[in-house]
């Protein structure tokens, strides 16, 4: 009988857990400095657990809401989320989160699942969207979206606030 | 014709399509090991004896429909999903049966939800692709032709204590069996005639030209927009004519697999936010919205628009146009279709004669602004271009 072996893609697996912590890093840092990212998450209530993970083998990020901002709290927490966004494999989580494809692309092909409310659930993947515009440079933003998502602040600002932020939670994991 | 990096098509439902077809209800039943349907339906089609068709299609098969419950509200009221479910656990049913409107279907949606889950909380199933597993077998009856519930992956079932609409979208909510007998739509009047055959339009046209199309959608898509081209107008004009009962019903059905499939966009966005405000029927609300949307798509969905034309004109018509005349020949056979219903069965044209009022502009932007069915729109969209559609339909 023919052994099975399954390869493991370590690098999809760190890229995956990389990219969470800074995308997680970047939603908290940019709610901060830009109003329509505010704005896109003022209506969710405080406490409110939004969570992100590539099905099977990544983990969950988590982001709380405290004090009207979204915050990372990493992938540890025993948290119950409010709203899910279950990415059905590696593959289709890694091209979104390295900017290769929107999360408004990946939603319409099926790559994701979304558990929670999805009649209130809009907000956060408009918000997603605008932190990309802050992660990204412009060509790659212009293939991403029809219209390019527009930030109230400095992309320099946005940038530096979430490698800050990411300096002062680099203990969450 | 583009074929997306990636898409996913389902459509399990089995189709009884034609005269007589509510006959077989029970053959499928013993198709699927059930002895023990319980029938949902409303009180509307309770007075039209359209339940006790159904029910006179048991006479002699040896199946006895455990009961019916014909008091469903409109919106699918999550207090009436339970108690349903709780009479179906307590009384050992094993299949449902749902003869009505987008309503009634959904209803029966949620109901198969809790009673195939064991679980007394909806709430748990709330999102996408929440709902796994095999349900128990569910045949719906539709008695309109345009929500195609029939045929989607969707319902929209009302918590009227906390006011709000929850979605539910599962591949495993779909029907096993969906019965298409225009003996069911023909005491139709005009006007529902009219507006709900333009959702089904609106379904279709949306499902071609959105951000979701794939091949095998188109293909759903635009047969169903071919058939109501032909079929709307004599329908409208004469419910009693079965063969044009029996075509919309097919439109609606595979309008219905086409955006289960392919989101619809905008107009949707924007009728279900004026249908919650302003208190306007779906099919109305669609109607009134579709051309003014198109309009404001014209440049993204250009290519879609001029080969909708084709499906709504005969090819001799159109084969002199350039694409982009297509297009626009397109929204314009939109709004000629929309006056000549006006004209035989009063459908409203504008927001106003609907019973919209502008100061509801306001909460219509906010909730359509937040409804999923912006994402698949080929066109950005933000809450200053919903108010401008707003103002233009009004």
């Amino acid at each position: 009988m023919m052994k099975i072996k399954i390869y493991r893609s370590f690098g999809k697996r760190l890229i995956s857990k990389v990219v969470l912590k800074v995308l997680g890093n970047a939603v908290e840092a940019t709610s901060k400095v830009d109003k329509n990212i505010y704005h896109e998450l003022e209506g969710y209530k405080e406490g409110c657990v939004v969570g992100l993970k590539a099905y099977p083998a990544g983990k969950t990020m988590f982001l709380i809401k405290e004090d009207g901002v979204f915050r990372y709290k990493g992938t540890k927490g025993d948290y119950i989320a409010d709203y899910l966004i279950v990415f059905k494999s590696l593959d289709d989580s890694v091209p979104v989160f390295l900017g290769f494809k929107s999360i408004e692309a990946a939603y319409l092909e099926h790559r994701f699942v979304l558990e929670g409310d999805l009649m209130t659930s809009l907000g956060i993947l408009r918000a997603l969207g605008c932190v990309e515009a802050y992660l990204f440079p412009k060509f790659m933003l212009k293939k991403l979206f029809i219209k390019v998502p527009k930030i109230y602040n400095l992309k320099i600002v946005g940038l530096v606030k979430t490698v800050n932020t990411l300096f002062k939670n680099w203990r969450v994991v | 014709m583009r074929i997306p990096d990636y898409f996913e098509f389902h459509n399990s439902v089995k189709l009884l399509s034609g005269f007589k077809a509510i006959s077989h209800i029970p053959f499928e039943l013993k198709n699927l090991n059930s002895e023990r349907p319980l029938i949902l339906t409303d009180q509307t089609i309770k007075k039209l004896g359209l339940a006790d068709k159904v029910l006179n299609a048991f006479d002699g098969s040896g199946i006895v429909p455990v009961a019916i419950f014909d008091d469903i509200p409109a919106d699918a009221p999550l207090n009436k999903i339970n108690e349903v479910a709780k009479f179906y656990r307590d009384n050992n049913c094993d299949s449902l049966i749902a003869v009505g409107g987008g309503s009634v279907i959904d209803s029966a949606k949620g109901v198969n939800i809790l009673v195939s889950s064991d679980s007394d909380n909806l709430m748990d199933f709330v999102g996408l692709d929440k709902v796994s597993g095999k349900l128990r077998p569910f045949i719906a009856v539709p008695t309109t032709s345009g929500t195609g519930s029939e045929a989607t992956l969707v319902a929209v079932i009302t918590d009227t204590e906390r006011h709000i609409k929850m979605e539910f979208i599962s591949y495993n909510m779909l029907p096993d069996v969906a019965v298409l007998d225009p003996e069911m739509t023909e005491s139709l009047p005009p006007h529902i005639t009219a507006a709900t055959g333009m959702d089904a339009l609106v379904h279709a046209i949306e499902a071609y030209s959105g951000r979701q199309k794939n091949p095998i959608s188109d293909v759903h898509a635009s047969a169903a927009i071919k058939i109501i081209a032909e079929n709307l107008i004599p329908v409208v004009k004469n419910g009693r004519d079965k063969k044009a009962r029996l075509a919309m019903a097919n439109a609606s059905f595979m309008a219905g697999a086409a955006f289960s499939n392919s989101m619809v966009s905008l107009t949707h966005a924007i009728g279900h936010a004026v249908g919650a405000v302003s208190h306007v029927p779906h099919g109305v609300a669609m109607s009134i919205l579709l051309p003014w949307c198109m309009k404001h798509n014209l440049k993204m969905a250009e290519s879609s628009y001029a080969e909708v034309l084709t499906f709504l004109k005969k090819i001799e018509d159109v084969v002199a146009l350039s694409e982009k005349e297509r297009a626009q020949a397109c929204i314009n056979y939109i709004e000629d279709l929309l006056v000549e219903l006006n004209k035989i069965c009063k459908l409203p044209v504008k927001l106003g004669d609907a019973g919209v009022k502008k100061e509801d502009f306001d909460e219509i932007v906010a909730r359509a602004i937040n409804d999923g069915a912006v994402v698949p729109n080929p066109e950005f969209v933000d809450e200053t271009i919903i108010k401008e559609i707003l103002e233009k339909a009004f």
